[in-house]
């Protein structure tokens, strides 16, 4: 055990001290590395927040019956006792259509126009706000309320969300796709990094092989290598996400600000970050054993 | 114990290289192998060290049937050898310490055993005060006394040294093969490849002369 750990600290040491002598080309491989995970991560993140932003928005949504023009107040008062009963609601409002002219003459700029019309063409509504916000049970409680008498339309407001959200569910398969392909190609990068190394110690392994090294003798300082590019690699990926969303969350606040929400672009900070520094690792040490059991099988 | 039966070794480009060679080497003795350039004698030493393995016939070391041995196994039997190479095989990236402690990493002696014994064995051939120099400041015979004391460090039972002197001028030569009379005497079994015969003549061992790949003499002097 104890030559076994020596083994592994004096290869891990080696290896450091080789990193060390080529800073310059270390410092390159893993900032190739780092943009390369950083990029993926970073979209991944933007898609993560959309989807939170989304699901704040789809807590305000509403169901809005429209009536018919013609409903009589009989209409109104059946359908407001038969939403007092429905169960699946947690609240609604009525608001006749004189109420609705008149918010829509405070809000629009120019007034005059909505004076001049000489009939209302605002319908009575009611705005329901359902228990559940299960895409499925909005869709049966909105057929419900579509046969009531003098009902002319129900419209879900979250229909727009629910768009919204198929784009972004779109987006992070994209995302994963992207992903693995640009995973890939660090694969390929660093195992061609790694196998430009074997090659410069290429009379190193000849000897050792000679003098009676075992495969896993003249791997080991590869795999460290790989690992430790992985590790390099993983932290600037880290460091640039870092600075990449505080940079956004300075003009995100902002824009918040101008809807008076709080939003700033969230970051579940311990597991993304040490996801990505553990993915990146294994990344490496792949790439490191792939070019190393090439040269092995080759020789 | 080394013991060949029957050995053939052929290349697919270039036919049989050794042909039909039966002999064997006791613990302890000092063999030479000699006989013009392609004649065999790098391909015979190959065999021995379990760096090529024969087309026909066995080669025993130590009773293990080289041809036979596991992939897994042979780093294992290689340790048993100490190989000193014509081109010394140096490695020109690390001092003279580094080189000679290569073969010692690789057996896992690393630390202050190791140290000690880098030094014993630089001492041995004469270079103790060189540890800190790189091989390439070296001279030639100062190169071929570093590689044999990277091929004496992890003290194997068998060195095989393939035209160790061939580069060097005569003095050096002489110098390199009382280091390896040196080694014979404390018991550890010598195989030799020599280009020139003269520098064999001179000693009372056997001698394995190879001709266009079969063994010719068998010469057994004392």
């Amino acid at each position: 055990m104890h030559k076994w750990l020596n083994q592994h600290q004096q290869a891990a040491m080696l290896v450091i001290d080789r990193l060390r002598q080529q800073w310059l080309s270390t410092v390159l491989i893993i900032t190739v590395i780092g943009v390369t995970l950083a990029i993926p991560s970073l979209i991944y993140v933007i898609l993560q927040n959309a989807n939170t932003l989304i699901h704040d928005v789809k807590q305000d949504t509403q169901l809005s019956v429209f009536l018919q023009k013609e409903a009589s107040q009989a209409n109104i008062d059946a359908i407001k006792t038969h939403l007092s009963k429905q169960a699946d609601i947690a609240e609604f409002t009525f608001v006749p259509k004189e109420t609705a002219l008149k918010q829509l003459m405070e809000t629009t700029n120019n007034p005059e126009l909505i004076a001049s019309l000489n009939q209302n063409p605002l319908p009575n509504a009611f705005f329901i706000t359902p228990k559940s916000l299960q895409q499925e049970a909005m869709a049966t409680l909105k057929t419900s309320l579509q046969d009531l008498d003098g009902v002319a339309e129900v419209v879900i407001d979250s229909a727009w969300v629910n768009r919204l959200n198929s784009i972004l569910n779109i987006g992070s398969k994209a995302v994963w796709i992207f992903g693995c392909l640009l995973g890939f190609a660090l694969i390929a990068v660093i195992s061609n990094t790694i196998r430009m190394q074997i090659l410069t110690h290429k009379e190193e392994i000849e000897v050792s092989e000679l003098f009676g090294a075992t495969q896993s003798f003249i791997r080991r300082p590869f795999l460290y290598l790989g690992t430790l590019y992985g590790l390099g690699g993983g932290i600037i990926a880290c460091l640039l996400l870092w600075f990449i969303l505080y940079l956004f969350n300075l003009s995100v606040v902002q824009l918040a600000r101008e809807y008076a929400s709080d939003f700033t672009l969230q970051i579940n900070f311990s597991a993304t970050y040490l996801y990505m520094l553990a993915l990146s690792i294994i990344i490496g040490w792949l790439a490191a054993y792939l070019a190393i059991t090439l040269r092995i099988k080759s020789a | 114990m080394i013991v060949f039966d029957q050995v053939t070794k052929r290349y697919p480009s270039s036919g049989d290289i050794l042909q039909q060679l039966s002999f064997s080497i006791d613990d302890g003795e000092m063999v030479f192998v000699t006989g013009h350039s392609g004649a065999g004698k790098s391909t015979l030493l190959k065999l021995i060290a379990a760096i090529e393995r024969p087309t026909h016939g066995t080669v025993l070391i130590n009773n293990q049937n080289v041809s036979k041995i596991s992939a897994a196994a042979l780093p294992f039997l290689r340790r048993k050898f100490g190989l000193i190479f014509q081109d010394h095989k140096l490695l020109y990236d690390r001092n003279c310490f580094h080189n000679v402690a290569l073969p010692l990493s690789i057996n896992g002696i690393t630390g202050d055993e190791a140290a000690k014994r880098v030094r014993a064995a630089l001492d041995k051939v004469g270079l103790l005060n060189k540890e800190k120099a790189m091989p390439i400041t070296l001279s030639g015979g100062e190169q071929q006394r570093l590689a044999i004391a990277r091929a004496v460090v992890s003290r194997p039972a068998i060195l095989i040294a393939d035209e160790p002197t061939g580069n060097l001028d005569t003095n050096y030569a002489a110098d390199i093969m009382q280091l390896f009379q040196a080694f014979n005497q404390v018991g550890v079994t010598m195989i030799i490849a020599m280009h020139d015969a003269a520098t064999t003549q001179q000693t009372a061992n056997r001698i394995l002369h190879l001709d266009k790949g079969r063994l010719t003499t068998l010469t057994q002097h004392a």
